[in-house]
């Protein structure tokens, strides 16, 4: 049985729905992520897990006990549930020891010596003991905040954009990191964040939320690669929806050209969308189709094009070639392998 | 001229091409810094000089008395606030309760009242002669003697008077601490295994500490200043020795000895307060807000919560303010005459001229701060800054003995030569006084002004001199329109102070000179408290604009508040 069950949750402010209806598991050891933009009500959810905000319907269970219901209502600091805070919220008037041993005073003072310990040497900040939370960078005020959430052995670890504060070129290592730290652990965990590689690093399973609800719970390669809608399609990497009409060969008519349907769906209607990612798009000589290159982004690993077809729509292509210039006529095929196709909704 | 560009900070100095201007402007900067500070010297330098027979004589008979009862009046006081302050604090700015919109300001309202006056206040309800001690008789049946009540004039008397007074100090302090934690700390505990009460305790507390620290020591600056209070209620402390030693023994070294006693006391009490205001630095928790989610107060913890500041309200303010208007509207015999347009209108005027005298040192030295950015500036300023910490009694002795010194001397001049007298010309004019109120309150408005200041950004500077302004027309066009409401904040609030303050103009006041504050102390003295209640009332009144303005910047200024 799962060790978390968020089951027909509901979340209200006033009169205002922020959740409808969520439903969620998350099995033990696994690290959970919401993903969605901001707004979408992920960080609601997160604060109705840990207990700052009531359920106006539904229930939420954490290891097989019910812990919010819009009957039961069991205090946060009851709940053993974890929290990392976007700003860390380290206590500046404690040291890092007694920071990070502020939830466990029910030990005796070895255990708890012998824990903090633990926890420095897991978040590589042995010897931090007697600094204070100001004499710290930010990354190392989150491992601390990292440390001290664990101090307790939390049932469930909840983070809230950890990785907010920090660099953009830091936050996947940051992530990566903090994984094997929680995997190490053994915690069971969910994460908030809007950033997809920061998910896609992290989570075994990532839950995207649009509008506050739930499009798709699912791996980070199926959310990629079999989006559950358009909507997911769309905000997971990169790509161009191209409407379609479905044809008598079976085949894909756009308005630049046709391809085959290699999908196994069966379609209720003639009128369809294809997602196009752009490493689905060769630019070859031999290409069957025409455009020409109106914009160019150089992105390390490869180049992103944006191509022009005849139809003035576009479609964007990348590359391990960077020689294309802009204006240039280029052919190209696409891998229709890889092709993702949706009823037009 | 080279002394005065050699210091100048080269890149950020505006070119101003009179630089002998400048420098009259720095030894304007340094006389002010040690005009400011020559009653400090002054008292300091008593230490120095044995006088072994009065300091025996004051150790023998009076000394210990005004220690213990300094202590015990700090010690009570303090506890006073504290008690009324954070728990005040916390309800107002954590809680969700009936009311409590309105408590959050008018919690303040105790300030207007200063405690010499609250002190009448109770002393007319509840001395012996009193409405409430008639009521216990009527209703008992009994007679004098026959009954114990508690003796309002009394050091612990003197202690709820103050403590009435002076909570809203810690209360502010503490509140707006508490507003600025970061609400993720809290949450964060609570996810560390704290219920709400462990929370505040083990997180809030101790965060809120430099400030409530910062608050507790204004309150004790101003209890040991207090002289009003103490000398109605005829507790000995060092305030109404000194003033003794000075006016009734007239033996100027002994009163000196004292104040400087005095003013170990208060050092501390500053070195406290500074020391807090840099921790506080360090505990702060982030400059994200969360929407602040207010405990909701239900039955009888809501109620527990109104009566709570109900009662500091209705007892710091209310009550007191009623039974003035009572004394003032029915019971006063004596009623607005010539007499008494005299004193408003003495009153008045010296405010008004020490406000103003008060702005314009403010903006000379915060203006003389920005634009020369040395040490020797920070320093003067700061030392200029610290007169709130000189109590009103020490104040007086430290600019009167030289004074009355230089009057002696310049007398003794004018005799020889020109067989003439100058009178006591410095020693026992208004001028003088407006001295003394500028040192004691310089820091208020110089405060003001330089939070003013520090809303302007040099940038603007920088924006209007490329645009083609002169450094004057920067001033006049830029600065000042933006300046308009600190520097009349700044003259408002020294304004109400001088309107309040009493032991300094009781010493310093030319003869025969009488200010409504002054009035009302004779009037009570004379045990004729209901005509000491028509300017007692006028002085509140007038406590209450500052008491006004400030509710209004603390409503404003509320980082993740929800509206």
């Amino acid at each position: 049985m799962s060790e978390l069950i968020l089951q027909d949750v509901q979340v209200r402010y006033a009169q205002k729905i922020i959740i409808p209806q969520f439903n969620l598991n998350l099995d033990a050891g696994m690290i959970g992520c919401l993903l969605g933009p901001s707004g979408c009500g992920k960080t609601t959810l997160l604060r109705a897990i840990a207990g700052f905000e009531a359920i106006s319907a539904g229930s939420i269970h954490l290891a097989q006990q019910i812990i919010s219901s819009p009957d039961v209502h069991m205090p946060t600091e009851q709940r053993s549930i974890g929290m990392v805070f976007q700003d860390y919220a380290l206590f500046p008037h404690l040291n890092i020891a007694a920071n990070i041993s502020f939830g466990i005073r029910h030990l005796n003072t070895t255990m708890r010596q012998k824990r903090v310990k633990t926890l420095l040497a897991l978040v590589n900040l042995s010897g931090y003991e007697k600094r204070y939370p100001h004499e710290l960078s930010g990354g190392q005020q989150q491992r601390i905040a990292l440390a001290r959430a664990l101090a307790p052995r939390p049932r469930l670890l909840l983070l809230d954009e950890p990785f907010g504060s920090q660099d953009v070129a830091l936050r996947e290592a940051l992530a990566v990191e903090v994984r094997d730290i929680l995997k190490h652990e053994g915690t069971t965990a969910i994460l908030v964040t809007h950033d997809q590689q920061e998910a896609f690093a992290m989570a075994d399973r990532i839950a995207v939320i649009h509008e506050g609800m739930l499009q798709q719970y699912d791996s980070a390669s199926h959310l990629y690669h079999q989006p559950s809608n358009t909507w997911v399609a769309q905000f997971i990497g990169q790509g161009v929806l191209v409407p379609a009409q479905l044809n008598q060969a079976n085949n894909l008519q756009t308005a630049w050209g046709e391809l085959p349907l290699r999908s196994a769906k069966t379609f209720t209607t003639q009128s369809l969308q294809i997602l196009i990612r752009p490493e689905a798009i060769q630019l070859t000589e031999h290409g069957s189709f025409q455009a020409k290159i109106v914009k160019k982004t150089f992105r390390g690993a490869d180049v992103l094009y944006s191509l022009r077809l005849a139809d003035q729509s576009e479609l964007l292509a990348s590359s391990a070639e960077a020689q294309f210039l802009l204006d240039q006529e280029v052919r190209f095929s696409i891998n229709t392998e890889q092709l993702i196709v949706f009823e037009k909704d | 001229m080279q002394a005065a560009l050699s210091v100048t900070a080269p890149s950020k100095t505006p070119r101003l091409r009179l630089p002998s201007l400048l420098s009259l402007w720095k030894v304007g900067l340094i006389s002010v810094g040690l005009v400011f500070t020559l009653p400090l010297w002054v008292i300091v330098s008593y230490l120095l000089i044995p006088e072994d027979d009065v300091w025996q004589h004051l150790a023998e008979t009076v000394l210990s008395g005004y220690l213990s009862n300094t202590l015990l009046l700090s010690l009570g006081v303090g506890l006073g606030v504290l008690l009324m302050g954070i728990p005040a604090a916390w309800l107002t700015s954590m809680c969700d309760f009936p009311l409590q919109r309105f408590f959050t300001w008018s919690l303040l309202l105790p300030l207007a009242m200063p405690a010499y006056i609250i002190a009448y206040t109770y002393t007319g309800l509840l001395d012996f002669a009193g409405p409430i001690q008639n009521l216990v008789r009527d209703l008992a049946g009994w007679r004098y003697g026959d009954y114990w009540f508690p003796e309002i004039r009394s050091l612990g008397g003197a202690i709820a008077m103050l403590s009435l007074v002076l909570f809203p100090y810690v209360y502010l302090l503490a509140r707006a601490a508490f507003l600025e934690q970061s609400l993720c700390v809290l949450e964060v505990s609570r996810t560390l295994g704290c219920n709400a009460w462990q929370s505040f305790y083990r997180v809030a507390l101790p965060l809120a500490r430099p400030a409530i620290i910062t608050g507790l020591s204004l309150a004790l600056m101003e209890t040991l200043a207090d002289f009003g209070t103490v000398q109605y209620f005829g507790v000995d402390t060092f305030t109404t020795g000194i003033f003794r030693t000075w006016f009734g023994l007239g033996n100027a070294a002994a009163a000196a000895q004292l104040s400087a006693l005095l003013l170990g006391f208060v050092f501390v009490l500053l070195v406290l307060e500074r020391w807090s205001r840099q921790r506080a630095r360090y505990h702060h928790t982030t400059n994200k807000y969360a929407r602040l989610k207010r405990y909701q107060l239900r039955g009888w913890s809501a109620g527990l919560a109104v009566l709570f500041c109900s009662l500091l309200v209705s007892l710091g303010f209310l009550i007191p303010i009623a039974q003035l208007l009572y004394w003032g509207l029915f019971s006063a015999t004596t009623r607005i005459d010539g007499a008494f347009i005299e004193l408003v209108w003495h009153s008045l005027s010296l405010a008004t001229m020490a406000a103003l005298l008060t702005l314009g040192l403010a903006l000379l030295l915060g203006y003389g701060k920005r634009i020369y950015p040395s040490k020797l500036l920070q320093f003067t300023s700061r030392l200029a800054g610290m007169g709130y910490a000189l109590p009103g009694t020490v104040l007086a002795i430290g600019l009167l003995i030289p004074l009355a010194w230089l009057d002696n001397q310049l007398n003794a001049g004018l005799q020889t030569y020109f067989n003439r007298s100058w009178g006591l010309v410095l020693s026992g004019s208004l001028f003088t006084l407006l001295c003394a109120y500028s040192i004691r309150f310089l820091s208020v408005s110089l405060q003001t002004v330089e939070s003013g200041l520090g809303k302007i950004k040099p940038s603007l500077d920088n924006a209007g001199r490329s645009l083609g302004l002169k450094a004057w027309e920067v001033l006049a066009r830029i600065h000042l329109p933006l300046m308009k409401a600190s520097l009349l904040t700044a003259l408002l609030l020294v304004f109400v102070d001088v309107l309040k303050e009493l032991p300094a103009t009781l010493l310093m006041r030319p003869f025969n000179f009488n200010t409504l504050a002054v009035r009302a102390h004779e009037l009570a003295s004379d045990e004729r408290l209901a005509d000491a209640g028509l300017p007692a009332l006028m002085i509140v009144a007038a406590g209450i604009i500052p008491v006004i303005l400030l509710s209004r910047s603390i409503s404003r200024a509320r980082a993740g508040d929800s509206a």
